[in-house]
């Protein structure tokens, strides 16, 4: 049975433990699968390339240690071509800066923009 | 006989002869001599016979030839008429006079310049229409010549016309004497210089103004000079300039070494190339320099001038120079003013950003749980959900904190400080970070000296010596045990405190701005500071210090803290 997978890529506990319940109260994910920070989400997707077990959506966060959200994203293009699934990547922030916004637009490989908090509604447009 | 002349003797022989000889003859008449020439004959007779019908039978008398007198006498006549013509038709005005000061004749200027008629002046004399300011003077001239002293006098003096006015004249007085030397008359010569001393007044007052003016402006007005050869000096310049340079304007008329001398060092090169370039392009000339005077006294000077070649092939700049110190100290108190506002900003910014970003994660978290908190019904989940919520609050609280932490550091003017002793308060720090060290199985070597006492605010202290050796531990190497040097040492008057570790590093070309950044929630709620070094570089910077940094990836991290 083809999984649906969802990865968050987020260091605060509280926000993660909130998704998670939102996710799954709603049915939205079959599968979650969390890295608190950019690094780690890379190490899984060069070493696991499997088509079922890479997810199907990525949500980011911009904040992190040790390799942030602009970081990742920097990354993540080199490695791209060589993943066998088309993951879109969505940043989500606290951060209501224009600055980062208006960044965030100009990498051609995020697929948009979210505001945390997120809505049950925000990610089910995006589904 | 010249035609003319026939009536005249006719006329006169025959007064003669019916008066009975009683009306001499005689007359002077002209003949036409042979040669065409005139020739004048003086011819004088007497009747020395009558018959007795008293008709003339005789006439006894000479004819003498008078050409040469009558020559002489024209010619005087002419010379007469000619000194009149000069006298009376001078344009200036010409008189003689009495040696009591009577006019005994003037002509027609005088009489021009001085309003009055001819008889009206014949009527009067010299003192009575001088000005009483000059009359001693004059009157004192007249004497020395009179009595032989000097020959004549020249001098200028006022006389009042007819109507009440000033007429200034150029007067020059030479006496005539007769043979025996005694004194006859004054001729005097009378010169209208009334324009001529209205422009010479007009020109003094100028001159005045001039003075006025360029000794009350603050600096000086000069004029410099720029030869071919290299040779240069100050031709002129206003009273100003010993206040700005303790110089004098002689001491710089022929060369203005002197003045080269005072300029600082550092400035001459640029001062002097400015001026070449002036002297080249013949462009305006610009530019502020300091001086060096005695007793250390370092004035910054503002200099603007106007270049004019001359025909020797040098230049001429008239310009205008004056002291700017006060105003380049006010530019500078603005631009430590501007340094100081823009650090401000930044600091708002980063504000701003803790704000923007911090609060409302928490918040967000907050409001995401309370809507779950609607649809979740089970006992345990909601348990679980309150964990959370106390969770968000703390975190919300210690944001704020951290919050005001970061404003109280900047506002707080008087930090209170109180003597302490390094080495004491490092170990305090490493004890509180024992667990984390001991858990990495990390060594310190302390080399601070015992003696080391820092005047500083304990709790800032206290925080920045536990958050650069947290910092080194956090960074450390997995692949070795950490090892963090502590040393302390005296650079240029500074206390620094240095703190190596053999960690992984931190590539300072991306990560620098954000070591002391805000976003850093490494170990969000484990440190006490959340926002680990951001703070710390504030409180270094508020007690007057600053922060280096060296790092080399997989080699280890130095952090050094120079202390006021």
């Amino acid at each position: 049975m083809r999984r649906n997978t969802i990865c968050i890529i987020d260091d605060d506990p509280i926000y993660v433990f909130t998704l998670k319940t939102m996710i799954r109260i709603h049915n939205l994910f079959d599968h979650i699968i969390v890295f608190d920070n950019g690094q780690e989400a890379l190490q899984y997707f060069q070493t696991s390339p499997h088509h079922d077990e890479l997810p199907d959506l990525v949500l980011l966060d911009i904040n992190m240690p040790v390799m942030d959200g602009w970081e990742f994203i920097d990354e993540f293009r080199n490695i791209k071509p060589k993943l066998s699934k088309q993951m879109p990547v969505y940043i989500v922030s606290s951060s209501i800066n224009e600055a980062d916004i208006t960044k965030a637009q100009s990498y051609s490989d995020v697929a948009g923009y979210l505001v945390k908090p997120l809505k049950v509604a925000d990610l089910q447009n995006i589904i | 006989m010249y035609a003319e002349d026939l009536p005249l003797i006719t006329e006169n022989i025959r007064k003669h002869i019916e008066s009975r000889a009683e009306i001499p003859f005689q007359c002077q008449v002209r003949f036409v001599h042979k040669n065409g020439s005139i020739v004048w004959i003086f011819c004088t007779g007497h009747i020395t016979e009558w018959d007795e019908a008293n008709n003339p039978i005789r006439l006894i008398g000479f004819a003498m030839d008078v050409s040469k007198q009558k020559q002489t006498e024209d010619s005087f006549k002419i010379s007469q008429d000619q000194f009149a013509g000069a006298f009376e038709f001078s344009a200036i005005g010409m008189a003689l006079v009495s040696t009591e000061g009577k006019w005994l004749k003037v002509n027609k200027q005088v009489c021009e310049l001085l309003g009055y008629t001819e008889q009206e002046l014949l009527a009067t004399t010299f003192q009575q229409i001088t000005h009483p300011d000059d009359l001693e003077l004059d009157l004192l001239h007249v004497d020395l010549v009179l009595k032989g002293s000097i020959q004549n006098y020249r001098m200028e003096k006022r006389y009042f016309h007819k109507n009440g006015s000033i007429i200034w004249g150029l007067l020059s007085v030479s006496l005539v004497r007769d043979i025996d030397g005694c004194p006859l008359h004054f001729i005097s010569q009378i010169e209208d210089v009334t324009e001529k001393k209205k422009i010479e007044d007009e020109i003094k007052q100028r001159d005045i103004l001039f003075s006025r003016l360029s000794d009350q402006i603050p600096g000086s007005l000069y004029q410099f000079q720029l030869f071919p050869n290299g040779r240069s000096c100050v031709p002129f310049v206003t009273k100003g300039v010993w206040e700005l340079f303790q110089l004098r304007a002689e001491d710089i008329k022929d060369d203005s070494s002197l003045l080269f001398n005072k300029i600082c060092k550092e400035d001459f090169e640029g001062f002097y190339a400015s001026i070449l370039e002036s002297f080249h392009t013949l462009k305006r000339w610009e530019y502020e320099f300091r001086v060096q005077l005695s007793g250390d006294q370092l004035k910054w000077i503002h200099g603007i001038s106007q270049p004019e070649k001359q025909p020797d092939g040098s230049v001429l700049w008239h310009g205008y120079v004056t002291d700017i110190t006060h105003r380049k100290q006010t530019e500078q108190e603005l631009v430590n003013s501007f340094n100081i506002i823009s650090n401000q900003n930044k600091r708002l910014i980063n504000f701003a950003h803790i704000v923007s970003h911090n609060l409302r994660s928490h918040s967000g978290n907050l409001e995401m749980i309370l809507d779950l908190l609607d649809t979740i019904k089970a006992k345990e989940e909601r348990e679980k959900m309150m964990e959370s919520l106390k969770s968000i609050s703390a975190s919300l609280s210690e944001t704020i904190n951290n919050l005001n932490e970061v404003v109280s550091v900047h506002t707080n003017k008087n930090v209170y400080t109180e003597p302490l002793n390094l080495k004491k308060c490092l170990e305090k720090a490493l004890s509180t970070l024992a667990e984390e060290i001991n858990t990495k199985g990390g060594t310190i070597t302390d080399n601070i000296p015992d003696d080391i006492i820092l005047q500083y605010n304990p709790d800032y202290l206290q925080s920045i010596l536990t958050n650069f050796l947290s910092n080194s531990i956090k960074y450390s190497d997995p692949e070795r045990k950490p090892a963090i040097t502590i040393d302390a040492y005296d650079e240029n008057g500074q206390l620094v405190l240095r703190i190596a570790d053999n960690g992984i590093g931190i590539n300072l070309e991306r990560h620098g701005e954000k070591l002391f950044g805000l976003y850093k929630t490494f170990h969000g709620n484990k440190d006490a500071k959340g926002l680990g070094l951001f703070l710390t570089k504030n409180q270094v910077e508020a007690m007057g210090g600053h922060i280096e940094v060296e790092s080399n990836i997989n080699a280890g991290t130095v952090f050094k803290v120079y202390f006021v």
